[in-house]
């Protein structure tokens, strides 16, 4: 049996922390959860988790600067990242065409979307 | 028409007689310099001959000299060359073409007996005359031998190729004048024809019909007509010079109205050279004109950008659509966004003539275009959470997979609230739209200001009560009335009381005051709450703005609240201020005019 994959949950709505949460441990997965960037890259930082879903739209640290500032770790250990996002601002296409193993998720998203997701990148880097 | 070509004719004739007597006497002039050169080598030779002594004349040492003499000296010019004994017989013969069998024995005998040097000239046959000359020789004072010799005289035949040759080439350049002559006058005269009037001038001359009085009548009208054409001309002239200053000041007109142009325009002439910059662009590329003007845009031009679009629009072809680039020019206007467009003006063929090349600025319009999309994302943002909240808590609970009652309730719960919170803030967007396009007016009522606060606090009192907040209340003897929209007016002070009570710590105390000045009704809301950073405070009421305090962030909430607040107070031609300080509290001051009460 394999190690637990653990996703950290970023999002300043609480609702959307729980209900994550509940779907990803029901789903096998370990959790962990930020309130805002900041403490998702402290997590990030620390705890290497194996994938992060992150609002796009938070205070201090936004989803945009979080990608940006962890993206060149995914150099050297390679985790997905699913943006939750309720509109892509036409500005904003450049940055994420540049960002690696990193997917959007329009808002109202399902949970069940969320951890096929999950599971589709999984197989495809254990593959 | 006769007595032209009877003049022409005489002329002619005169310069044929002309040309002959010239030529004859250049032949004569010739031929006498020739007789002379002939004479003066004949003398020169015979001397020269006679002088050896007789025995070696006549030993025939001299045969080599002869020899010698005929084919360096004198050439062929030497007929012949005898020398006779003292007997008058020929013991030595020089004659290459037998000639001397041909001279008359008169000639032969006067050479033989005179005793001195003889010249004498006869003629074999025509065209070969032969000038004879002869010496004797003395020994012991006795005529020992005697030298005849014969030369070849000029020839007289005038019709020689050399004796032509000159006549000809005078012949030829007097040709060569008249022909030149002859057609710069047709030449003239047509030119004079193209003007009316010098027609019949030149056809009276040409036709050789008429005298001269003809003639001097025709020029005399073709003069004034050349008069009038020079006036026409001049009139010409003044208008188009007027013309041509009316264009340059209409020019420089254009090109100050140009340069008053709050956008940068350069025009590029079919030649790919500037034509025009105005001063607007000059400014932004930092050139002058004199950089620019009258040289190709390619090699002057130092902004790559618009230099690229230039050459771009160019290689498009000569479409008449303008196609835009947007572009900076950070080292004379950093921070700025420009947007540059091409057209291309042609003339009545439909031939490029002039590319009119705009810059303009557009940050303004970005800056508007990129609050706005701000503004949707947040819509976007605010309106999707909690549905997306609804959503997510709905599919978990259809899929079966909350089996616990309690969470069951929390998850019913939690969609009810998110259901409540998204239909507030529909509520609020809308209002806030409505509001700010003025599609509400504000209903001006007398407000009674002590029903505004019994209004507002019953407003907020449940979540206060919970969170154990109280209200304390500071009014004036009598309550003042205003004019104004009561609900409106109640909207925007629960705006603030309830933020008050959402950002105030369990037990806290908020004061909530009326006060009245000679036109003005102030209401003062102050709280012991959580404040405000300084740094939020310029941005409160902006719309969607939140702050990124812990306490605040917890707390959901839309961000429209004092954005509708603010724009109320506006529609009451009134204010709002706010004091705060982080951990202490705020206080917020709305000022509303009395209005023209309506006692009744």
């Amino acid at each position: 049996m394999d190690k637990k994959r653990t996703i950290l949950i970023i999002d300043d709505d609480i609702h959307i922390r729980r209900i994550l949460e509940i779907k990803l441990k029901h789903s096998g997965f370990d959790t962990l959860a930020a309130k805002n960037g900041k403490e998702g890259l402290e997590i990030i930082q620390n705890q290497k988790p194996d994938a992060v879903i992150s609002d796009l739209n938070m205070p201090r640290l936004d989803g945009k600067e979080l990608c940006i500032m962890t993206n060149p770790l995914k150099k050297d250990r390679p985790f997905l990242t699913i943006i939750i996002t309720a509109r892509i601002n036409p500005y904003e296409q450049k940055w994420i065409d540049e960002m690696q193993d990193t997917m959007f998720m329009e808002k109202p998203f399902s949970p069940s979307k969320i951890i096929e997701a999950l599971a589709q990148y999984f197989e495809r880097t254990t593959a | 028409m006769k007595k032209t070509k009877f003049i022409s004719l005489l002329l002619f004739l005169l310069v044929i007689v002309g040309i002959v007597f010239i030529s004859y006497a250049q032949f004569e002039k010739e031929t006498l310099k020739d007789y002379r050169q002939i004479k003066e080598s004949g003398q020169s030779l015979i001397g020269m001959l006679s002088m050896p002594s007789t025995a070696d004349i006549l030993s025939g040492a001299n045969d080599y000299f002869f020899r010698e003499l005929s084919q360096n000296a004198l050439g062929n010019k030497i007929a012949y060359c005898i020398i006779h004994d003292g007997q008058k017989k020929p013991v030595l013969s020089f004659s290459p073409e037998n000639i001397h069998q041909q001279v008359p024995d008169i000639i032969v005998n006067k050479s033989l007996l005179e005793s001195g040097f003889i010249m004498q000239e006869f003629s074999i046959q025509k065209g070969l005359d032969i000038i004879e000359f002869a010496r004797p020789v003395f020994s012991e004072q006795k005529v020992a031998a005697v030298v005849r010799l014969g030369l070849k005289a000029p020839a007289h035949n005038f019709l020689t190729y050399e004796n032509l040759v000159l006549p000809a080439q005078i012949a030829f350049f007097i040709l060569l004048a008249l022909v030149f002559g002859y057609y710069w006058t047709i030449l003239s005269f047509k030119h004079l024809g193209a003007i009316k009037g010098a027609d019949e001038c030149v056809a009276g001359i040409n036709s050789g019909k008429g005298d001269i009085k003809d003639i001097i009548e025709n020029l005399e009208a073709y003069l004034a007509s050349v008069k009038e054409k020079t006036h026409e001309a001049e009139a010409q002239r003044q208008k188009l010079e007027s013309r041509l200053k009316i264009s340059q000041f209409e020019n420089k007109q254009f090109f100050n109205i140009f340069d008053a142009f709050d956008f940068g325009v350069l025009l590029i002439d079919n030649r790919d050279m500037v034509f025009f910059v105005n001063k607007y662009l000059l400014d932004l590329l930092g050139q002058t004109l004199d950089d620019l003007i009258n040289r190709s845009y390619e090699e002057v031009i130092e902004h790559e950008d618009l230099k690229a679009f230039i050459l771009q629009r160019s290689a498009a072809g000569g479409s008449q659509t303008s196609r835009h680039m947007n572009m900076t020019f950070d080292k004379t206007d950093p921070g700025q966004f420009y947007q540059t467009s091409s057209s291309n003006i042609t003339d009545a063929q439909g031939s490029l003539f002039i590319r009119l090349i705009r810059v303009v600025n557009v940050s303004r319009e970005r800056e508007a275009e990129k609050s706005q999309q701000d503004f949707i994302n947040h819509i976007a943002h605010e309106l999707r959470t909690p549905l997306t909240n609804i959503k997510a808590y709905n599919e978990m609970m259809m899929d079966g997979e909350i089996n616990n009652i309690e969470m069951q309730k929390e998850f019913f719960n939690t969609i009810n609230d998110e259901t409540n919170r998204l239909a507030k803030l529909i509520s609020s967007i809308l209002e806030l739209a409505e509001t700010e396009m003025g599609q509400i007016t504000a209903t001006k009522d007398m407000v009674k200001t002590d029903w505004l606060m019994e209004g507002c606090i019953e407003a907020v009192e449940a979540v206060a009560t919970e969170k154990n907040i109280t209200i304390e209340r500071q009014v004036p003897d009598n309550f003042p009335k205003i004019m104004g929209d009561k609900e409106m007016l109640k909207s925007a002070l629960i705006n603030i009381l309830g933020n008050a009570v959402k950002y105030s710590p369990e037990s806290a105390r908020i004061t909530f005051a009326i006060k009245e000045t000679d036109d003005t009704v102030v209401f003062e809301i102050n709280d012991t709450g959580f404040g405000m950073d300084e740094k939020d405070l310029p941005h409160i009421f902006e719309k969607f703005y939140r702050s990124e305090n812990d306490q605040v962030v917890e707390q959901t909430g839309s961000g429209l609240g004092l954005a509708i607040t603010a724009e109320i107070i506006k529609m009451h031609d009134g204010s709002i201020e706010v004091q705060s300080e982080l951990d202490k509290g705020s206080q917020f001051t709305i000022k509303i005019p009395k209005g023209d009460l309506v006692i009744g």
